[in-house]
């Protein structure tokens, strides 16, 4: 029996999750936007995958949308620049962690599953402050006065 | 000139100064925060901190404002202020998500008639969201272990996974995740058969 219950654990992956390094999908895309990483530069499409590391920069009268996996909604304004500095989730047991920074401009944010028992695993910054998480659907303002385009 | 009044023309010229260091804006990025009321009009609260101090802003459309080393300061927004200045984070948000589910024929892996059917209505509905993707969430009921669980609701996702791809929808924006016993449609004691908590969940988004 013991054998038989060794020779099952083997056989099967650890934890039924399904890695993915695909932390989110891009929905709608207005305008001039790019995703910048390590690898370059590229114009960002409806469809496209988003991963950790990613930052996200829209030209003046441009935005986008992105949906992580967890549920988590990022919509990002005109002028403006994110980095999506950290993801996980686990689909099975919805346990995760998400940090973004707002570098310029705006967001807002609906927060999804990861954020829903454990507030403190969505981190949200900026070159100024930090801003923690009770509640679901805010918007987040940098605006730089040495930075062209801005709002207002 | 007698040195009161050099005194004095010192003090004013100091006075100027101060005013228009004081008009200046402060140097380096402001940052804003606004909450939001919730889609379902619970209650919800953000906290800015800043300067050392933390704001909480619990009131829909309170904001909360801070340049570099400040103590964050509030101000109260109309609503239709807050939807004008900042149109695009709405207008460009995602359509809402859809569900369905999807039901097996009593103790295989066939989807019953009905549901084989509503196949069609998911990947329509998929090809309507812009970046559409399809999560396909496995459910047992409550018999069994939590690992056993787990990996049968996760066979049944991907069951349902395979059919999505067979009618040609990309497989990098279909997800299938087990859930196991956790989330049960109909709330039951452990170790309970219930053939209703058996199901695949299908969010399109």
């Amino acid at each position: 029996m013991g054998a038989l219950l060794l020779a099952w654990a083997m056989v099967l992956p650890a934890g039924a999750a399904e890695p993915s390094p695909r932390a989110g999908t891009v929905k709608l895309v207005k305008g001039q936007v790019s995703v910048q990483n390590a690898g370059g530069e590229r114009a960002l499409q409806s469809g496209d995958a988003l991963t950790a590391a990613d930052r996200i920069v829209t030209g003046a009268d441009s935005s986008a949308s992105v949906v992580l996996r967890d549920g988590t909604v990022m919509v990002v304004g005109p002028a403006s620049r994110l980095e999506l500095k950290a993801f996980s989730f686990d689909s099975t047991t919805h346990e995760g962690n998400l940090a973004v920074s707002v570098l310029r401009g705006t967001m807002r944010m609906v927060t999804g599953l990861i954020g829903k028992n454990r507030h403190d695993a969505v981190k949200v910054d900026t070159p100024t402050s930090t801003v923690g998480i009770l509640g679901t659907d805010f918007i987040v303002e940098v605006e730089d006065p040495a930075a062209a385009g801005k709002l207002q | 000139m007698n040195s009161r009044l050099q005194c004095t023309l010192a003090a004013a010229s100091l006075l100027l100064a101060l005013a228009g260091c004081a008009s200046k804006p402060p140097p380096g990025p402001t940052t804003r925060l606004l909450l939001l009321p919730q889609a379902d009009g619970s209650a919800s609260a953000v906290v800015l901190r800043s300067g050392g101090a933390e704001q909480k802003l619990a009131t829909p459309f309170e904001r909360a404002s801070a340049g570099a080393g400040e103590v964050p300061r509030t101000d109260q927004l109309p609503p239709d202020t807050v939807q004008r200045d900042y149109a695009p984070l709405f207008t460009t948000a995602p359509p809402a998500s859809q569900r369905f589910v999807l039901y097996f024929q009593f103790g295989t892996t066939q989807l019953t008639l009905e549901s084989a059917h509503t196949l069609g209505d998911i990947l329509d509905s998929a090809t309507r969201h812009p970046g559409g993707e399809i999560l396909v969430i496995g459910h047992t009921d409550t018999l069994g272990s939590t690992e056993l669980n787990d990996r049968l609701s996760l066979q049944r996702a991907h069951e349902v996974r395979d059919l999505l791809i067979a009618r040609k929808f990309p497989a990098e924006r279909l997800e299938a995740s087990g859930r196991g016993k956790r989330d049960p449609a109909v709330p039951t004691r452990d170790a309970v058969a219930e053939q209703r908590n058996r199901r695949v969940e299908i969010i399109v988004r």
